[in-house]
């Protein structure tokens, strides 16, 4: 389908902008928290400050560039060990079932009902002060559910294929049906969940970093869009812009995703 | 194993039951894990020690872990769920049900709006599959999905109020329509997209069983065939998906209530939480843990109503 493949050129070509944009952000513009322009205060859109700039009188895109390096450097580890925790973790369910199957489901059910942002918050209140590492730990505490649930379900589904009963027959051991025949079948499912969840730890994080919980110090879209909101009526542009980068990387994820997933399993599609 | 309808509800209810305990006893832990102490959070660093042994006294914080657990139990038994140490005739309960109502007014308008057009995109888009109307709303859908509620939340304001003026800044009737309707718009959209989604796809499954071209046979077709023999049946798994947002608005609505500035429990247990106030947040935490486990309950019953399997099968 023509929309579908849209959707992947779309997608990955915003995030493809976004990891351009958080390697060169310190070649392009230097991050400096501490050059204080009381000249350029809440100026307006410009060509010397393409996005105005903030209430210090720092350029808004200079900014929201070095924000990109906190949305990645925050989202990409904690989806990687979500996905590690949880692929393993509902592999070893899918595959092996009875009370360990039963026991992952019920903790699955339980991480997935509770809500994220709740829990978040309490596990950081815990961690002490607000930190890189205790956010993208926390994040990783919520995210491995949703691995778990679709690896153990693709796992299922594997199994009960021919080529996975040849492979018993052919007397091979679990643990090489799983990791050499099962887990790679996966993949394409799996790999569409990993950007829906990179997509979904950039909100997360920006939602944490605006309720003043986010890695401290750092430039993150969601800091700056909670320093813009107080001041949204006499600098519009101030909440505006950091909005805008936040949407644009969760919608290309979720794109990419999207797009990942039909291309990859075209049966699968359209859901 | 056949049980009668009470044995059912008295079980479901036992289990729920069970698991508000299991998290009140897990927040309780919690918060008594948390760096910090409470007494020099309320006094300060320079307080008196007399002061500090009273206030420690009257928290409960100078008795061993199981009794401060026992004292919790007493509290939420006598409906006042802890006094404040500063002001005896104030108690936890009655600030939370000073924010309760906005909790719930917001939590239902957004959960109204979102059910309403994200069920009904839901049942157009399967009526139309592979169509352009159906692309366009599979892609409005993923752009709903990816909006953060706390950019929505200024821009509407931005839009409506500064650039439009057509209505006036939310002030302080926070119960009012237009004081409502723009955290309730904030925080929809997600919402209703993942519901237009559920209902899409379910609707697609249901369309082509084999009940559904009997109906056909028999001449059914249009608005008729989707609504009336369709949805009721594409519904079951939209009903599920619905719950458990219907849970996290109670306390997902954190972000919003904070740029309108809008009283509710998200807020009142985060400031608790900042405060190291540990009745405020026990109590929130049981209100909100409460919440989930009747909304999960109408989940139950609403299946039931749907449903009829649900009905006369063993819980």
């Amino acid at each position: 389908m023509r929309g579908r493949s849209l959707y992947l050129r779309l997608g990955g070509g915003v995030i493809l902008l976004l990891v351009a944009a958080a390697l060169l952000a310190p070649l392009v513009a230097p991050f400096d928290p501490s050059a204080v322009s009381l000249a350029d205060q809440f100026a307006t859109p410009s060509w010397r400050h393409p996005f105005g700039a903030d209430e210090s009188g720092r350029d808004l895109l200079m900014l929201l560039l070095h924000g990109t390096r906190v949305a990645l450097g925050v989202s990409i580890p904690s989806v990687a060990i979500s996905a590690l925790v949880g692929i393993g973790l509902g592999a070893v369910a899918g595959q092996r079932g009875g009370l360990i199957d039963g026991l992952l489901l019920r903790a699955v059910d339980v991480a997935l009902a509770f809500p994220g942002v709740l829990l978040s918050i309490f596990l950081l209140f815990l961690l002490g002060k607000p930190s890189y590492t205790g956010v993208v730990l926390t994040l990783s505490l919520t995210g491995w559910a949703s691995f778990a649930r679709i690896t153990r379900a693709e796992v299922l589904r594997q199994r009960g294929m021919s080529y996975a009963e040849a492979a018993r027959a052919l007397g091979l051991s679990r643990g090489r049906i799983l990791l050499r025949h099962l887990l790679p079948n996966c993949a394409s499912a799996l790999l569409s969940q990993t950007s829906f969840a990179l997509g979904a730890a950039v909100l997360a994080e920006a939602a944490l970093s605006f309720l003043g919980l986010g890695p401290y110090g750092a430039p993150s879209w969601g800091a700056a869009l909670d320093q813009g909101a107080s001041f949204f009526l006499i600098a519009p542009h101030l909440a505006i812009f950091p909005g805008l980068a936040i949407l644009s990387a969760v919608l290309g994820f979720n794109f990419l995703g999207d797009g990942l997933r039909d291309h990859l399993d075209p049966q699968q599609g359209f859901a | 194993m056949h049980r009668t309808l009470l044995q059912r509800l008295v079980l479901r209810l036992v289990a729920l039951g069970s698991s508000v305990f299991a998290v009140l006893v897990a927040v309780f832990i919690m918060l008594r894990l948390i760096p910090g102490d409470p007494v020099t959070a309320m006094l300060g660093e320079e307080s008196r020690a007399a002061d500090r042994a009273a206030l420690t006294h009257c928290l409960r914080l100078d008795l061993p872990l199981h009794r401060q657990f026992l004292g919790f139990l007493g509290d939420i038994g006598s409906g006042t769920l802890g006094r404040y140490c500063d002001a005896p005739d104030q108690t936890v309960a009655h600030e939370i049900l000073q924010v309760f109502p906005y909790t719930v007014a917001l939590a239902c308008s957004a959960f109204l709006l979102a059910a309403t057009v994200g069920i009904g995109a839901g049942v157009w888009a399967a009526r139309r599959a592979g169509s352009g109307v159906d692309l366009t709303l599979l892609s409005v859908g993923m752009i709903a999905l990816s909006l953060p509620a706390f950019w929505v939340g200024p821009m509407l304001l931005l839009l409506f109020a500064q650039t439009l003026r057509f209505t006036p800044p939310p002030g302080d009737a926070f119960l009012g329509w237009t004081d409502l309707i723009f955290p309730a718009l904030a925080i929809a959209p997600a919402m209703a997209a993942r519901l237009m989604r559920t209902t899409r796809s379910s609707m697609l499954d249901v369309l082509s069983a084999p009940f559904i071209t009997a109906a056909r046979a028999r001449g059914v077709s249009g608005l008729r065939l989707s609504v009336k023999h369709a949805l009721g049946a594409a519904l079951v798994p939209v009903v599920s998906v619905a719950g458990l947002q219907l849970g996290g608005l109670l306390a997902g609505a954190i972000v919003v209530e904070k740029i309108f500035a809008r009283p509710g429990l998200g807020s009142l247990m985060l400031d608790g939480l900042f405060a190291r106030n540990y009745p405020l947040v026990q109590g929130c935490v049981l209100v909100i843990a409460l919440l989930f486990v009747l909304s999960n309950l109408l989940t139950d019953l609403v299946h039931a109503a749907v449903d009829p399997r649900m009905r006369s099968e063993g819980a």
